[in-house]
């Protein structure tokens, strides 16, 4: 079992913590906050991912998160932090509907099944009126205050933000070193094999789902509230948040821990620079050299970038003591046999 | 039945035209180890799948320790003490030996440095201790094989169902496995073993199944066995048409 290496906790989390204190320019703590939104998103995504499942319906669960909490309160009056809470929950029972496809369909098929959930809510969305309000949306109401989540100046966004990204990340490291995290790295691997030994694995991969989509829940909650308006084609939008996070978790490292945090923070601010850079330029520059990144980066690094800077470290921390060949040489076998 | 672990009668599977087990009966005992060997497509894999419930034959009966497990599925079956390790070994990616023991130790709960223990405690007593900590994608195929048997052993079987633990191992490293199967005999488990090496198998059975055509063509003592001339039909028959 390896030990959490604490200077890697402390370090960025710290920073985190203080980054405020020297960002003080509204923009950049929006991007800050963003950041974190898509972490959140991306670490919720990649608990399924540890067991080899590859989902892109995690805006479903955004979107149900975002109109339940934003429901709660426009329509029942419901204060927005147990309208989190309802989001979280909304949101589990809203993956179920993804169970039957879960336990039926293998591979690419359940991820088609994902996608196709997050167009059913869009348009459901769009077509409710009574309840959400159609195309239009909901606004959420201007009343300020930390019992609100609302904010004049965005610093406080930025600290709540960063409360959740934390919580999930412990969530996701605790559930890699558990009982369920040991089943469903097993289960990535052969389902067949890990059944044999005694593992029931339709719950090991409900338990995956419903805690993803919870997760995803709330920052979808959260995101609703920060933005005042949520509309169904941003809300349940498969771009931005099922294939941004998928993107982001699969550049960073799929199934592994600081895989998705390093792929979001690294992703979120490169398509928002590349937006408002070429904003002036011919439509779609931006995403033209995004996906260039994209390719250069899954073709540098086929297993992510974590696990590509752990290769360029271990090389040159080999090359100064001068007998780097035969070493990567060695380090080179490995990897092809995995 | 009498005081067999295992009783299974006269189960069938069909896989649309093909007859993949056609009536094959069987009585193992405790700590009874029973070859079963046969040509290629002799329904041997799929014997086995009926007895660890990967499927679920279409007539016939599974009784294990006195329970009828015919219709159970594979989980249940092995928490009722039925292990298997597979044909084709795939040790779980990105976990060490250690991590891949820990996987069926964790299925009755009892903490993960708990499992961690217990794991490195098993890896102790089959000698393997030195790969606790090595990353399976880094082991050699002798080791991997070893490490599923270590790992189907960690459920804590009554009964192993071995499915070619032996196959492409080179002579020495079958030397060095095949009194892993005694030891595991040892620790009070019944084993069913695959194999295509004949003489391992004769030299560790108590018995011997020889299947064919999804039948039973003989069975019972191995020196017995291996001279039925119906034996030898079918099984250098098969040879020289490989």
């Amino acid at each position: 079992m390896k030990k959490l290496s604490l200077p890697w906790i402390i370090i960025p989390t710290t920073v985190a913590l203080l980054l405020p204190l020297f960002l003080r320019d509204q923009y950049f703590l929006h991007i800050s906050v963003l950041i974190l939104i898509y972490t959140g998103v991306t670490v919720a995504w990649n608990i399924m991912s540890f067991g080899g499942v590859l989902s892109l319906g995690h805006a479903a669960f955004f979107g149900i998160g975002a109109y339940t909490v934003s429901i709660l309160y426009v329509d029942y009056g419901v204060n927005p932090w147990l309208g989190i809470l309802a989001a979280i929950i909304f949101a589990a029972v809203g993956s179920l509907v993804l169970a039957i496809p879960l336990l039926r369909l293998r591979g690419p098929f359940f991820t088609l099944a994902t996608l196709a959930y997050v167009e059913v809510l869009r348009l459901l969305a769009i077509w409710a009126v009574p309840v959400t309000n159609g195309s239009v949306g909901i606004t959420t109401p201007p009343t300020q205050g930390l019992a609100y989540i609302s904010f004049e100046s965005r610093q406080p966004y930025y600290y709540i933000a960063l409360a959740f990204t934390l919580a999930a990340i412990a969530i996701s490291i605790w559930i890699y070193r558990s009982k369920l995290g040991y089943h469903l790295r097993a289960v990535a691997t052969d389902e067949d094999a890990v059944r044999a030994l005694g593992v029931r694995t339709n719950r090991v991969k409900l338990g995956s789902l419903l805690i993803s989509a919870g997760m995803t829940g709330a920052f979808g909650a959260f995101a609703a509230l920060y933005f005042f308006v949520i509309e169904p084609d941003t809300q349940f939008s498969a771009t931005l948040y099922s294939i941004q996070p998928a993107l982001n978790g699969i550049i960073g490292g799929m199934g592994t821990i600081a895989g998705p945090i390093v792929g979001a923070i690294i992703m979120t601010p490169l398509g928002e620079w590349l937006r408002v850079t070429f904003s002036g330029a011919s439509q779609g520059v931006n995403f033209m050299i995004y996906g260039a990144v994209l390719i250069i980066i899954v073709r540098l690094m086929p297993g992510g970038l974590v696990e590509g800077f752990r290769a360029i470290a271990r090389k040159t921390r080999r090359g100064g003591k001068g007998r780097g060949g035969k070493r990567s040489a060695d380090a080179k076998t490995t990897k092809e046999g995995e | 039945m009498g005081n067999s672990l295992l009783s299974v009668e006269n189960v069938t599977k069909r896989f649309g035209g093909i007859q993949a087990v056609g009536g094959v009966s069987l009585e193992l005992g405790h700590q009874e180890i029973i070859g079963i060997i046969g040509p290629n497509g002799a329904g041997k894999t799929s014997f086995f799948n009926l007895l660890s419930g990967m499927f679920i034959p279409d007539t016939g009966k599974v009784t294990f320790d006195g329970k009828d497990i015919t219709g159970t599925d594979p989980a249940t079956r092995a928490r009722m003490g039925v292990g298997r390790t597979f044909q084709v070994v795939r040790p779980f990616k990105g976990m060490s030996v250690a991590e891949n023991v820990m996987v069926p130790l964790l299925v009755n709960d009892p903490g993960v440095s708990k499992a961690h223990r217990k794991a490195m405690e098993l890896l102790g007593d089959l000698g393997i201790a030195q790969l606790a900590d090595t990353p399976t994608e880094a082991l050699t195929l002798a080791q991997r094989k070893r490490v599923e048997v270590a790992r189907a052993l960690a459920t804590e079987p009554k009964l192993l169902l071995l499915d070619e633990v032996l196959a492409g191992l080179n002579s020495r490293e079958v030397i060095d496995v095949l009194p892993f199967v005694t030891t595991v005999r040892d620790r009070g488990v019944s084993i069913l073993m695959i194999e295509h090496i004949v003489s391992a198998v004769m030299e560790v059975s108590d018995r011997m199944m020889v299947l064919d055509h999804g039948k039973v063509l003989a069975v019972g003592d191995p020196q017995t066995v291996i001279k039925d001339p119906k034996v030898i039909e079918a099984y250098l028959g098969s040879d020289e048409e490989e």
